[in-house]
């Protein structure tokens, strides 16, 4: 997964908990840390879509894909704040991943990648990550390049 | 380093998956002994996953998808790392014992219910017939009478000590290595019970008709037709005892000669 993949799947997670009427302050503030940086550097990034529309994959792929021009990868500032989001989603409300439509693959993956600002070599270790379920996943090393995985 | 595996998958889907399975590199080298071994492992794990977690296809798909990005690291790639993949196993078998307490907990929901359902209600009819001798329908006396209430107790008794089983094996704690005890004969709670009461009867009917002869302490279970409370310890013989009772079954089988 390519970080502006993980940077929109922390988007939409956040934007799915700020639509609730009880927001956790600490996602509401990660995640408008997040999107004041988005808006002010990569401004073409349609992130106010994607905040009417979490579910949707399409404005997911479009903000991705506009960031993804913009070299967002290189941007340490903006994924060290994606990955306060993720991290404060994955504590406070675990769940809300399932209400917009990703699977532990997603968010692993996006983890793994929002973990791994550099893009080194050596493995990322998962941050503990949750979802609604039986699953807390934690104490695992990932490689760098975690693909979620295929049928075969 | 060289590349043993391109790519790690899911089958037979990523939804609903039961095995891993290793893509080789094309023409990579002949895999390093310990490599090897811990693919075993590996799969080993996926197995107890696939069997422990086999009606619950959301946490089956979790705990598969833990096992990807653990695998992932200690094969794919030039950058794998076998020692990352052993520690990866390791807190993964951790994840998966703590997602089977909660299948445990489900198991023990449905023996509970199988106890109140299946044992306590007959038991607690089985008194009431015969506390009140009958209703003057039945002779207290008679074969039939004592047959009606060993048709009560035998599934009574099954139906506790199956439970009681279960809670019995459960005591001793959760660990990697006993998750597949949570399970052994992998029949599904009800399908225990039906086998267990008719197991049961069988075993009820080779003793009423003195086919063999068994003691529980100082009982003799043949007596059961005499004293009908006994067909209760029948039942549960069968339920907590089961591969006793299966060794004396098949112990009476003819054979030919």
């Amino acid at each position: 997964m390519e970080p502006a993949s993980a940077i929109a799947i922390s988007l939409a997670l956040g934007a799915a908990m700020i639509a609730r009427s009880e927001t956790i302050p600490t996602i509401k503030n990660a995640y408008v840390t997040l999107t004041e940086l988005i808006r002010r550097r990569y401004a073409h990034a349609p992130v106010a879509d994607l905040e009417q529309n979490p579910r949707s994959q399409g404005h997911r792929l479009i903000v991705a894909e506009r960031l993804e021009a913009s070299g967002v990868a290189e941007d340490t500032e903006v994924l060290a704040a994606a990955r306060k989001l993720m991290e404060a989603i994955q504590t406070y409300a675990p769940g809300v991943a399932q209400n917009i439509g990703l699977d532990l693959g997603d968010i692993l993956a996006a983890s793994v990648r929002l973990s791994d600002a550099t893009g080194s070599g050596t493995g990322v270790r998962v941050r503990d990550v949750r979802i609604m379920g039986d699953v807390n996943v934690s104490g695992i090393v990932a490689q760098p390049d975690y693909k979620p995985p295929r049928s075969s | 380093m060289p590349s043993y595996y391109d790519e790690i998958t899911l089958s037979p889907s990523v939804d609903n998956p039961r095995r891993l399975v290793f893509v080789a590199t094309p023409g990579s080298p002949r895999l390093p002994e310990e490599l090897l071994l811990l693919r075993q492992e590996y799969e080993q794990t996926a197995r107890v996953v696939s069997v422990l977690f086999e009606d619950e296809k959301d946490a089956r798909k979790d705990l598969f998808l833990v096992l990807h990005v653990a695998a992932d690291r200690g094969f794919r790639g030039e950058n794998f790392n076998i020692e990352d993949g052993r520690l990866n196993l390791s807190s993964t078998r951790e994840i998966i014992v703590d997602a089977a307490h909660k299948a445990r907990d489900r198991l023990l929901r449905q023996y509970t219910t199988i106890l109140v359902l299946a044992g306590l209600l007959p038991l607690g009819l089985g008194f009431i017939l015969s506390f009140n001798k009958g209703f003057g329908f039945l002779d207290p006396s008679s074969t039939l009478f004592s047959w009606i209430l060993a048709a009560l107790w035998i599934p009574a008794g099954a139906a506790v000590c199956v439970w009681g089983d279960f809670v019995l094996r459960m005591q001793a704690g959760l660990s990697y290595d006993r998750l597949l005890n949570m399970d052994p004969s992998r029949w599904r709670p009800v399908q225990r019970l039906i086998i267990t009461i008719g197991i049961s009867f069988i075993f009820a009917y080779l003793l009423a008709f003195n086919a063999v002869q068994v003691g529980v302490g100082g009982l003799l279970l043949n007596d059961f037709t005499k004293t009908p409370t006994l067909a209760f310890a029948i039942g549960g013989t069968t339920g907590l005892a089961f591969a006793a009772v299966q060794d004396i079954l098949f112990r009476i089988k003819p054979t030919t000669k």
